[in-house]
């Protein structure tokens, strides 16, 4: 009997163990935040933050076969005024009948005045660095215009913004206008260099948008932009670049024609030399590619090799011009140091990194860099 | 008396000794690393390794003296009684504090990754009272599931690193030894967090069967151990480099969200690791706790250990909350490594050694 009653009260215990899942939270009761936007704002509150997730109800159905969703939207974006980030997703939920959850975000979008302050631009990175959901996968972009303009449109292409943008890195050495980096790479820059970094920049289109060149952050503030060229001597510079296309001009019998030199494959080498006191940075860019277009009348001409010569030649002078122009924005103009010489000199010459460790940022500017470009035609398209 | 069923096998202890090593300070160590030595982690682990495993050999060496008796038993011949006494309270008090630290660092990031809304008390209770059912049955069923949870944790943790080599940047390790030789050692010292553990070869002797083959397991276990931490810090600042991975709290954890998958549907890997983490720390729990509750019987002379089980878990759960803050929580888990932890891996061994060689006691086999 004493036993049954000890079995007994056993058993009433197990019932408070047993319900167990205090956190549980159904699949569509959670909002899937693919894109966030940070803006600041006008009123008395300091930021505009827009979450944008797609609609997983219509998805499902989509997926189901049967009826379009036709009237339904594929994702919403909702905006919301407030003095950090956090309180920000947390506030919506007044608004929203799902809990934000920011595991899957793609892309953060900051607008232009975000990245104009310093304070804010801090607190905002802060915010990404402690969060505990948002993976480090996430891209960082800056708009020159507002984050929320972006994201409050709906776009045909892929009405999912954030997996739009995501897709649109997927591929961007097609062109290697703007540096395919993520959040992890950004924020390891501007922890290395005490603020500095190079953030891709997302232009909203009519019905696109749009990701070339880069904003500079210099001592967590924006700087500069960088326009395609210049963004592209600058990922040649620190070997960024993956594929990508050099327009030459080559003469043909009347006009010049334009021949793109489509980029395979690049081989950075550098070396640090100190000469008279003076420290000499080299970079050795070893690049291949294919010659994909000519002009027609020349058929036969491409195999003897004098125009493949002078195409080298000429991409090479294209490419170290567009390397000069990055290095004079950033030597000159800026005198930032974003080309990844200190970390080089840090990392293969320590002994000469002691010495000018400490005021590197004067150094910097008066160094001489120099760069040397050989092109390699490998192809030449399917004609002679 | 040691009963039939409690022994085991030295490859088992191998393994014990495996999983009791790695717990809680998986998480930490690449920063703790990189603060000290900067891009020469891996190198300080691999001193930390070897330091481990002089002082792991050394008190094997001690305790292989007096094959049939544990820990306090020895220390009474050795350092007379009363001194032995004291040493004992301190080693339960130091290993409950191991298990405290561990259950509330595990409650930490449990809570925080999958389970915010779950009081911790709830997840330090649970793991504690799952601690207790195993170790009530003895020695030989904690080493059986070490054996079965080793593969458990080991493999996936290994694999899940992979799809992340070509993000490596080997360029984060140079350059290479430009630290002091002051701070080098500084930074082998604070991978002692991560080595404690083998402490349990002060009581195991008595209970393994061949055990000449026990420097073999130990040798293996540690460096094993030593390779494990070396290869998941390899990734941790490979990746982030050590400037950036010296300001995480936990880069570990923080690697795991910044790896790309190929496939797309595990794009978040946080509910795995989860899960293997908590057979990282659980092991290392009930591994603790067993050996606090041994030293106790033994130095109350109890029959059976079992009875002192649940006894523990009330002074454990209560220092288990003692830290508020995760802040404090680490500055506690700092001081006992640094200061308990040193005297009973390296100071207590070579006090101990060193009596044993003047009165040349043992040695009769």
């Amino acid at each position: 009997m004493k036993r049954k009653t000890l079995l007994f009260i056993l058993l009433i215990f197990l019932i408070f163990v047993l319900t167990g899942c205090w956190d549980k939270i159904e699949i569509e009761d959670r909002a899937f935040v693919m894109a966030i936007g940070i803006d600041l704002s006008n009123s008395n509150k300091k930021y505009v933050v827009t979450f944008q997730f797609p609609n997983v109800a219509q998805l499902a159905k989509g997926s189901g076969g049967g009826g379009s969703g036709g009237s339904e939207k594929p994702s919403f974006a909702v905006s919301e005024v407030a003095d950090t980030i956090f309180s920000a997703s947390r506030h919506i939920s007044t608004r929203l009948d799902k809990a934000l959850y920011l595991g899957h975000t793609q892309a953060i979008i900051f607008g232009k005045e975000v990245v104009e302050n310093k304070t804010r631009f801090q607190e905002v990175l802060d915010s990404l660095d402690r969060s505990y959901e948002l993976s480090r996968k996430v891209y960082l972009l800056v708009t020159p215009g507002k984050a929320q303009d972006i994201l409050l449109k709906k776009y045909d292409l892929e009405p999912n913004t954030g997996a739009y943008i995501r897709d649109i890195f997927k591929h961007y050495n097609l062109t290697s206008i703007f540096p395919s980096v993520d959040y992890n790479k950004i924020t390891k820059s501007l922890h290395e260099t005490n603020g500095n970094a190079i953030i891709p920049r997302i232009v909203a289109g009519k019905n696109e948008v749009k990701i070339a060149g880069s904003a500079i952050i210099k001592d967590y503030k924006l700087a500069g932009w960088m326009e395609d060229d210049e963004n592209m001597g600058y990922m040649f510079l620190t070997g960024l670049v993956k594929g990508g296309d050099v327009t030459v001009s080559v003469p043909a019998d009347e006009e010049e024609v334009k021949v793109p030199f489509n980029v395979s494959n690049v081989i950075r080498r550098r070396g640090v030399k100190v000469e008279n006191g003076k420290i000499i940075y080299r970079v050795k860019l070893d690049v291949e590619g294919d010659v994909t277009e000519y002009t027609f009348e020349k058929h036969g001409e491409m195999i003897k090799g004098d125009i493949v010569n002078l195409i080298e030649r000429e991409t090479s002078s294209k490419i170290k011009s567009m390397a000069y122009k990055a290095v004079n924005r950033f030597q000159k103009e800026l005198k930032v140091d974003m080309l990844g010489i200190g970390d080089y000199i840090e990392k293969f010459y320590p002994s000469l990194w002691d010495e000018v460790g400490k005021d590197w940022d004067k150094i910097f500017p008066e160094i001489e860099i120099k760069v040397d470009v050989t092109s390699h035609v490998r192809r030449i398209g399917l004609f002679r | 008396m040691i009963k039939n069923n409690d022994k085991i096998s030295s490859n088992q202890v191998a393994i014990l000794l495996f999983t009791t090593m790695v717990g809680a300070g998986i998480l930490s160590l690449p920063a703790d690393v990189s603060k000290e030595v900067g891009p020469n982690g891996l190198l300080a682990i691999l001193g930390g390794g070897l330091a481990s495993l002089f002082f792991a050999r050394l008190i094997l060496w001690i305790s292989s003296k007096f094959p049939t008796e544990t820990f306090s038993e020895y220390a009474s011949k050795l350092v007379t009684k009363p001194v032995a006494v004291v040493l004992s309270i301190v080693l339960i008090f130091y290993l409950s504090v191991f298990v405290s630290l561990d259950v509330r660092i595990f409650g930490e990031v449990l809570k925080i990754y999958l389970l915010p809304s779950t009081p911790i008390e709830t997840i330090i209770i649970t793991m504690l009272f799952a601690s207790a059912y195993l170790v009530r049955y003895g020695l030989e069923p904690i080493a059986r599931m070490s054996e079965i949870l080793f593969p458990i944790m080991v493999i996936p943790l290994l694999l899940l690193f992979l799809p992340a080599l070509s993000d490596v940047d080997l360029t984060n390790f140079l350059p290479f030894m430009r630290v002091s030789l002051m701070k080098f050692l500084k930074g082998v010292f604070v991978t002692t967090y991560s080595f404690v553990g083998f402490e349990l070869l002060y009581m195991v002797f008595p209970y393994v069967i061949d055990q000449e083959k026990l420097k073999k397991s130990v040798n293996a276990s540690i460096i094993s151990t030593t390779l494990f931490y070396m290869y998941i810090c390899f990734f941790v600042i490979g990746i982030f480099g050590y400037k950036e991975t010296k300001e995480q709290l936990w880069p570990f954890l923080t690697l795991i969200k910044s790896i790309n998958f190929p496939v797309f549907f595990i794009e978040n890997v946080e509910g795995i690791v989860m899960a293997i983490w908590t057979f990282t720390i659980f092991t290392s729990i009930y591994s603790f706790h067993y050996f606090a509750v041994l030293v106790l019987s033994k130095l109350i002379k109890a029959r059976e250990h079992s009875y002192l089980v649940l006894p523990l878990i009330p002074p454990m759960y209560l220092m288990a909350l003692i830290p508020d803050s995760i802040v404090t929580l680490y500055k506690y888990a700092n001081l006992v490594s640094q200061y308990l932890s040193i005297f009973f891996i390296s100071f207590l061994p070579i006090i101990l050694a060193f009596f044993v060689k003047l009165k040349g006691l043992g040695d009769k086999k």
